[in-house]
Parts: C-alpha cells; structure tokens; sequence
C-alpha cells in the first residue's frame, strides 16, 4: 500500500524539534526521524533507494506510519469558509484625529490620516458609530468592545466622557455590556480623566519605546520636545491609582538599531499588566528598508534574548520577561492554537474616521480605496472586504510557509503598503517571524512537564463569551 | 509530495522516535469565521493598538 505523506508539512528545527504543520504538534525526534525528514525533503526518490534500504525495514515502517498518522490527523483539521459578512464584536472610535505628538514613524500622518478638516468627532457621528456597531454585531455576544483611538484620544475627553454615558444608558435595554479601552501616548493625565477610566474599568495602552535615549528620538511633541519624562511620570501616577493591572505598555522599535532585549526589560520595570514590542512600520512615505547589519544585529539580538532563557534555572519565571505578544506565541504552541487569518479586521472590528468614515481597521483610516462606508445611513460596500477573508493556507505565498498558521499572514495593512496587496505578505516581515518563532519552539522545548501540566490546569475549560 | 510504499496496517505514533510536548485537546483554527465563536474562546484585554490580533490570541491566563 502507498502513503502519501507531504514532507513539507513538517519543520525540523534545532537540535532535535519536529513542527507538523497541519497540527500543530511539536515533537522532540530521533536523529533517524530528523535525517529521513530532511533527506525526504530534498529527494524523497532518493530516500527509497538508499537511505530506507539501509536501515532496518521495521525501524524505518514505525517512523513513516506515524508521520502518515500525523498526515491523516491534519487533514481533518480545517477551518470554515469564510464569506463578508459583518459580526462585529467591536469597534475604534478615531474620537480625535489631532495629535501633541509628532513621532518619527507615525503611519497616520502626525495623527490626522490626510485629514483637513473635522479633526475631533462630534457625538452625532460616534452615536451613529455605536449604532453601526449594535446593528451588525455578533449577536451571539454578551460583550461588545469600544476602543477609543486618535491621533490622540485624550484631547477629545469629554465626547469620551459622553460615549460613555451614552453606552451606559443603553446597554441596560439590550442585555449586552460594553467594555471601552483607550490608546494614547500617555501624556495627557489629571485626576478627573484618572477617576472616569477607574469608574468605567478602561483597559489604557500607552505607547513607551523603551529607556529615555530610544524613546525621545522618535516621540517628541510638535514643538519637537521629549516626552519621556512626561510618559514615565503619568504612567507612575496611573499605577499609584492602582490601575497597573489595567495597562499595557507598547514600544515600537527600529528593527536591528538597538538593543531589543534593553527596551523589552525597561518596559517590563514598570510592572504593569502587558508589555508588547512590533517593529516600525512599513508605513506610507516610511519604507523602512532593513540593510544586511540591521538584519545581523536584529538576529543577535533575539539570540540574546533566547540565550539568556535557556540558561536560567527556572525557565517558567523568565518566561515572564518576554513581550506578551510572545508569550502569545508560546501559548499558541503549547495548546495548538492554530490562526489561518491575521486578524479579524474587517470581519469582526471595524474602524470609524472623526467624520464618520468606516474602514476595516484603524491603519486604513484615510485610505480612499479602503472607505467601507459612513455611519450616515450605515451601509457599506462588503466587496471591498474581500481581500480580508482569505485564508492562509489559500494563499500562494504564506501555503509554503511553516510558520503560515502562527503568523496568519501578516497584517494586511502592511502587506497593502509593500506590495499593494493585503494578501501579499512582506517578505521582510516573513523573515524575522520565522526567525523569531523558531526561537520560541526552541524555548517552548524546555519547558518541563509539570510546568505544561501547571499550565493546563490554570487554562481550564474552553470558555465562549 | 512524496509517496512511499510501505507494508504497515496500524498507524500509531512510534515513542521510541516521537516525544511529544504539546500533547494536550485537540488542535483548534482560529479563525474569525462571522459567528463561528471559537475566536470568543479568548478573553482579549480589550483592545490595544492591534486590537483583534489579540483577541484572536490571548488566552485567560498568565503564564
């Protein structure tokens, strides 16, 4: 009998790891697996004459029977064929397109996204935005999300304030409850704004780039000053008010300029609930073009960071110390999570400009051929959406990938600005993920039993919302 | 794709080649299929600068 086994559906990763790509599963193999593996990758024709008759038959049956049950066990795994259709869970509100801010890679044009005019919403506009979202939400969700977005959000305060109590006012009647986050750059805080993000449980992002030589060079304010002083202050009051828990820290960093593992532990001092690092752009008139030294010192750079890891004792506390969209990583690993989207912009979440504009998710605020719609009226153009719904998997490019179901494909917006394709990944981007990613299945290969098993219980049950 | 004729009627995965290390439920796609509900597995922070990227991902716990 014939066993079809795809060869390329497995990844070998050093020293001893095997990824099935189809599965998920990782595996810890034999250096007779890892040889006929790599030999079957290059010339399988070449494996049935020499190397299978070397070794004993049966040895060499076990191994292929149990990558062909791996084959069977993927193939009965898939995802559902998706369609455009809006079920929103949640919405941005871009509540001030003006920013204090001017940051060096800014992809929204110093926070305005091309726009002249109507810079702040109006509470029309964001009522008709909150009426969008109820009429196209997922209605089998309790829970509907509001994120508050700028430029920054902070200088619209009060038609915050008014959104709000707005929500507040209806969610009484429709049996859902609404959950409202807000991403600043943290430099507009006084007690009142303190008091109401404490009283409506806000989740506050705010964006830090690292220790104060990294961060003043990209975030200063239209008059060209630093901000760290002023973020690090209102970070520390916001966490004396007891919202630690509640904030999470962002540092966009320029790929191989500067030490990645002296950002991420800067971040991680201020102890606060998450920590996520993402390298700059490419964005719009920031085409950021790595050279070969940025690439070499990216690499060491991460290897640092991994080398460190494995050579302490317990590996379950510095776990801790990595970015939490890593750590996300690791997760998705060990409970074979798999994503065949990038995200659920367009699908999902949707984006609404100060004037009222939709678009599938913030970054394409301002983009002409990205505009869904307008909440006046509330109709939008689904075929635009098309490109938001393809699968990984179904894609030319990420379908020989093996990292295609932890990256999802890339961020369509940046797919879009290199290579005018949501669908299209960047390659560069390609490059550091897979590097990234091989390095955390490194990672997650030490881990011990007990740790997993810890892990596995504090999980609990699948939980649907 | 490659095809290898091997006589072997049981397909069970061999120990003494394979260990497994995320051997825990089943594997599960993410995707954000309208109304599909596997996504809402995650109890996402709320929204940050990516906001869907980590409700598809977050899990309900801290490592």
């Amino acid at each position: 009998m014939k066993k079809n086994i795809n060869f390329n559906n497995f990844k070998i990763i050093e020293p001893n790891i095997l990824l099935h790509i189809p599965t998920g599963k990782v595996f810890n193999v034999s250096k007779v697996v890892k040889e006929l593996i790599i030999r079957c990758q290059k010339n399988v024709s070449k494996v049935n004459k020499k190397f299978l008759k070397n070794k004993e038959n049966t040895e060499i049956g076990k191994i292929i029977n149990s990558l062909y049950k791996l084959e069977i066990e993927g193939k009965k795994i898939s995802g559902n064929i998706t369609k455009e259709e809006l079920r929103l869970r949640g919405i941005s509100l871009l509540v001030s397109q003006r920013c204090n801010f001017k940051c060096v890679y800014c992809y929204a044009g110093g926070g305005t996204y091309g726009y002249k005019y109507n810079l702040d919403m109006k509470f029309d506009i964001a009522k008709k935005g909150i009426e969008f979202l109820l009429k196209n939400r997922n209605r089998t969700l309790k829970i509907l999300r509001i994120n508050f977005f700028g430029g920054e959000p902070l200088l619209n305060f009060s038609l915050i304030k008014n959104i709000v109590k707005y929500c507040k006012n209806i969610e009484r009647n429709l049996n859902i409850r609404f959950k409202f986050s807000l991403t600043t750059n943290g430099s507009i805080f006084n007690q009142e704004i303190i008091n109401f993000l404490k009283n409506y449980d806000f989740f506050i992002e705010i964006s830090l780039d690292g220790p104060p030589e990294i961060h003043n060079l990209y975030r200063k304010t239209n008059e060209g000053k630093n901000t760290y002083e002023l973020v690090k202050n209102n970070i520390y009051l916001l966490c004396k008010e007891g919202l630690n828990n509640r904030i999470s820290l962002r540092a966009t960093f320029n790929l191989g300029k500067y030490d990645l593992s002296k950002i991420i532990s800067h971040l991680r001092c201020f102890n606060v609930r998450r920590v996520y690092v993402d390298k700059i752009g490419p964005f719009p008139g920031i085409n950021i073009k790595l050279t070969p030294i940025n690439k070499t010192l990216f690499k060491n750079t991460i290897d640092k960071i991994f080398n460190k890891l494995k050579n302490k004792k317990h590996l379950e506390v510095t776990l801790k110390s990595l970015p939490d969209n890593w750590i996300n990583l690791v997760k998705m690993i060990h409970f074979r999570y798999l994503k065949n989207q990038f995200c659920s912009a367009g699908k999902s979440y949707l984006a609404v400009s100060s004037t009222g504009n939709i678009y599938p998710c913030h970054r394409f605020v301002g983009q002409n051929e990205w505009r869904l719609g307008s909440v006046d009226g509330g109709k939008i153009d689904l075929s635009k959406l098309s490109a938001f719904y393809f699968l990984v998997n179904g894609n030319i490019v990420c379908n020989k990938c093996w990292a295609k179901y932890y990256c999802g494909g890339g961020c369509p917006y940046i797919n879009w600005v290199r290579n005018n394709d949501p669908c299209k990944p960047d390659s560069e981007n390609c490059v550091f993920y897979r590097y990234l990613l091989e390095r955390l299945i490194q990672l997650y290969s030490l881990i011990s039993d007990d740790l997993k098993k810890e892990w596995n219980k504090r999980r609990g049950p699948l939980i649907v919302k | 794709m490659g095809s290898i004729p091997l006589k072997i009627r049981r397909f069970t995965m061999d120990v003494k080649h394979f260990k497994i290390l995320n051997d825990n439920r089943d594997t599960q796609i993410m995707d954000e299929q309208p109304g599909c509900g596997k996504l809402d597995i995650c109890i996402g922070l709320d929204f940050d600068d990516c906001p869907s990227v980590d409700i598809c991902i977050l899990i309900d716990f801290e490592l």
